[in-house]
């Protein structure tokens, strides 16, 4: 166990909040809370493939991280005229 | 503990701590447009600093340093365009 493994782990506890607020907000609610969890769980996957010393695991972090910025774009525009 | 390991810890912790501010201030904001304050502080303060610690750790010319930095600077540069059009979308909404 290193520092990078316990901060994830510190980190995906704290999850718990955000993943609340998807569970009851109203949905533009959910959805910043989306985008927050998105960018916390990059920063977990970052800290992971630093403590397991896995230097090509960062590739998951750096596809989520643009996946993460198209889907909060589209939901945006999906929730202000469709929804 | 040496003054790498230290600056190390430093670095992560501070992380940890900033998006922990973040979720729970996302929990305790009113509104939306409060609430989008915390998830664009999250996608700026903390992977910076994970991406300069993952560089002090493994040295600034590894492949784990740059692939952390592409990663912090997609999340630094993306977080406040999904910031402004989700406030778009929420501001259009109230007007509906």
């Amino acid at each position: 166990m290193n520092v990078w493994l316990v901060a994830a782990t510190v980190l995906l506890f704290a999850l718990v909040l955000p993943f609340s607020l998807l569970a009851r907000a109203p949905r533009i609610d959910a959805l910043v809370a989306l985008e927050l969890a998105s960018a916390v769980v990059t920063l977990v996957l970052l800290l992971l493939s630093e403590g397991f010393h896995r230097s090509i695991y960062t590739t998951v972090p750096l596809v989520l991280a643009g996946i993460s910025l198209v889907s909060g774009l589209v939901f945006a525009r999906f929730m202000e005229r469709r929804v | 503990m040496s003054a790498h390991e230290i600056s190390v810890h430093v670095l992560v912790w501070t992380a940890v701590a900033a998006e922990l501010v973040c979720c729970i201030g996302i929990v305790a904001a009113r509104d939306v447009f409060a609430r989008l304050h915390y998830s664009a502080a999250a996608s700026t303060l903390g992977p910076t600093l994970v991406a300069v610690a993952i560089a002090v750790e493994e040295g600034v010319r590894s492949i784990a340093a740059a692939a952390a930095l592409v990663v912090a600077v997609l999340l630094l540069l993306g977080g406040p365009a999904v910031t402004i059009a989700t406030a778009r979308a929420a501001r259009a909404r109230l007007e509906r």
